[in-house]
């Protein structure tokens, strides 16, 4: 699956988010770094189309958002930050299903891939509770699953440990690296991308360093120096 | 954080179709219209408060708590009515309401929500020519349960926030800032609800 | 339908409930205090439009005939619909898309408030005391004149949704026609 970012400008109320952006996407674990409103949150959304370029296009293995977002999302997954806002029915296997509406599978079918997803994430012990009464981490693999469940090409995901505490996160983290799928993993905390195959560093709506992770974490840490005064 | 009417039990109305249940309460309505006698209202009556025991295995707690949410009102129209046209007409408008709250209550106490809604829903695909969807009405429905506790814990978080300001904390200021947030979350479901696919519920796999 | 719409839709059904269920506020020249609940009405009208607004309120009472008890004092149930208010609850889909309807393209506070009036208060009302009287089995300015006592917190009510509606609705411009 490729991601081809042709000169995308996205611009909001009153600012520009995104400016004048190229990228080619073809490695298979990719980090998206930079600061809060630096642009890497909707470079995220651009690539399964959430947010449609106000300026040049983005195709996914040919296709372009701007007309066929449906059809791309159907192989795209996305990972929201707040595990609040993506469980939406009362119990976890519920939501789990929910996932696999577009599918049309039959009810033996469903039920199936829910039970094999939950053993997968090694959460069949939350099947049936209810999503309310799980901890943050907890919401986040149930999350995670339910994106999962439809087996995706590419998994994006925009901050998905930083409203967790450090132990939920690293075992977030741990799963995400585990799958075998493409990942690509928007984050403001470079510890987390070392083994990842390439990272691109947003700032102010441009990308300001792409490369290795060590060459655009050592160009990063150099920008943050003129602050530590 | 919020329980629905539905009492649990095992007895004739509990397993009793809800589809079944509604239309009854259809035809007591109906019938309600037609009845003019008081005695024959008020043993009617009797026979609806009676079935809580009899048929739902509910006792009396559930008849007075399906009273009590009406009994200003109750009160009032008696009144009204007494001076108006008399204590018999006064007694047949009383009795008739009773009848029809209890037994749309007695429905509600035996039938599970799921239930309910599964009827809901074979009843909308009659109109799905007119462009509904069943299918998104009964999810919509077990959204908007999930979003009053998330919206009510955004209500009591931005009165904290305003409380530890020294602001003074009412439902006036509160709401602007609780509505922004609102929005924002509503936001965030609805990237989440296109990102797993919602458009495509409708289209051919 | 639209993620948006289906979201914004049971988001203002679930926050019409949750107006209801905060503790009801003391008012002036009002003998009991009143819930906040029909302000629910009228912000759905105003911030997500009439077609919209009207459906949130439509959600919300389905639900409440499920056997959920929203409504402000945690009423709910078929009982609802055949109690007095019952007539003002078929008024709150009709009342929000008026309101929406009459908003549409306003800006300023005036518009906004006669929307409110009109939808909010205008629409329920004229639902809600023929429902009264049909039910009660009393005469129709008997009914009106019942009715009378909610109009002062109501009032207010469509105040404030005014209020909030003018500041908010120019955060989201692409939201509210």
């Amino acid at each position: 699956m490729s991601f081809i970012v042709d000169h995308v400008t996205v611009r909001f109320q009153c600012r520009i988010a995104l400016d004048d952006v190229s990228a080619a996407l073809d490695e298979r674990r990719i980090a998206v770094i930079g600061d809060n409103g630096s642009g890497k949150s909707t470079f995220a959304r651009v690539l399964n189309g959430l947010i449609l370029p106000d300026e040049g296009r983005v195709l996914v293995d040919g296709r372009d958002t701007l007309t066929m977002g449906d059809k791309i999302r159907a192989h795209v997954g996305f990972c929201f930050q707040n595990p609040d806002t993506q469980l939406v029915m009362p119990t976890v296997a519920e939501d789990l299903a929910l996932g696999l509406k577009p599918l049309k599978l039959a009810p033996a079918d469903i039920e199936q891939r829910v039970e094999d997803t939950l053993d997968r994430f090694e959460i069949a012990h939350l099947a049936q509770r209810s999503v309310h009464m799980l901890s943050g981490g907890e919401k986040q693999l149930v999350a995670l699953a339910g994106v999962m469940i439809t087996a995706p090409d590419t998994v994006i995901c925009d901050e998905p440990t930083t409203l967790l505490d450090r132990r939920n996160a690293a075992n977030v983290l741990a799963v995400l690296k585990d799958l075998a799928c493409r990942v690509i993993l928007v984050t403001h905390d470079l510890g987390q991308i070392a083994d990842f195959d390439r990272a691109v560093w947003f700032h102010d709506g441009l990308i300001a360093a792409d490369g290795s992770p060590s060459e655009v974490a050592a160009a990063y840490e150099k920008s943050l120096s003129g602050i530590r005064a | 954080m919020i329980t629905g009417l539905y009492i649990p039990g095992d007895s004739l109305l509990h397993r009793c179709p809800a589809g079944v249940k509604l239309i009854a309460l259809v035809l007591i309505g109906i019938g309600l219209i037609a009845i003019d006698n008081l005695f024959l209202l008020c043993a009617l009556a009797v026979v609806v408060a009676a079935s809580y025991s009899a048929f739902a295995g509910l006792g009396v707690a559930p008849v007075w708590q399906a009273t009590r949410a009406v009994l200003v009102w109750l009160a009032l129209i008696v009144l009204a009515q007494a001076l108006l046209a008399g204590v018999e007409a006064a007694a047949e408008t009383v009795v008739r309401l009773l009848i029809l709250i209890w037994s749309a209550a007695l429905v509600s106490y035996t039938s599970r929500l799921s239930d309910m809604a599964a009827v809901l829903e074979r009843g909308l695909a009659a109109f799905k020519p007119l462009g509904v969807q069943p299918e998104k009405t009964a999810f919509m429905i077990a959204l908007t349960l999930r979003l009053v506790p998330a919206i009510f814990a955004i209500a009591r978080d931005v009165r904290d926030a305003q409380r530890a300001r020294g602001v003074d904390a009412s439902v006036v200021t509160a709401i602007v800032p609780a509505l922004t947030r609102i929005m924002a979350h509503a936001d965030a479901v609805s990237d989440a609800l296109t990102a797993r696919g919602y458009e495509r519920w409708d289209t051919a796999p | 339908m639209t993620a948006r719409d289906t979201v914004l839709i049971a988001t203002f059904a679930a926050l019409t409930a949750v107006l209801g269920l905060l503790p009801p506020l003391p008012v002036p020249l009002v003998p009991v205090p009143i819930t906040a609940q029909t302000m629910g009405v009228m912000l759905a009208g105003l911030m997500i439009g009439p077609r919209r607004g009207g459906l949130a309120m439509l959600l919300l009472l389905g639900v409440v005939a499920l056997g959920i008890p929203l409504l402000a004092g945690g009423r709910g149930g078929l009982a609802v619909f055949a109690g007095p208010s019952a007539g003002y609850l078929i008024g709150w889909p009709i009342g929000a898309f008026v309101t929406g309807m009459l908003a549409r393209g306003a800006t300023s506070p005036a518009p906004l408030f006669a929307a409110c009036l009109a939808g909010g208060i205008g629409v329920v009302y004229a639902c809600g005391i023929p429902g009264v009287a049909l039910i009660s089995g009393i005469s129709v300015p008997t009914a009106a004149l019942a009715s009378a006592a909610f109009l002062p917190g109501d009032l207010i009510k469509a105040g404030v949704a005014t209020a909030v509606a003018v500041t908010l609705r120019r955060a989201y411009p692409r939201l509210t026609p």
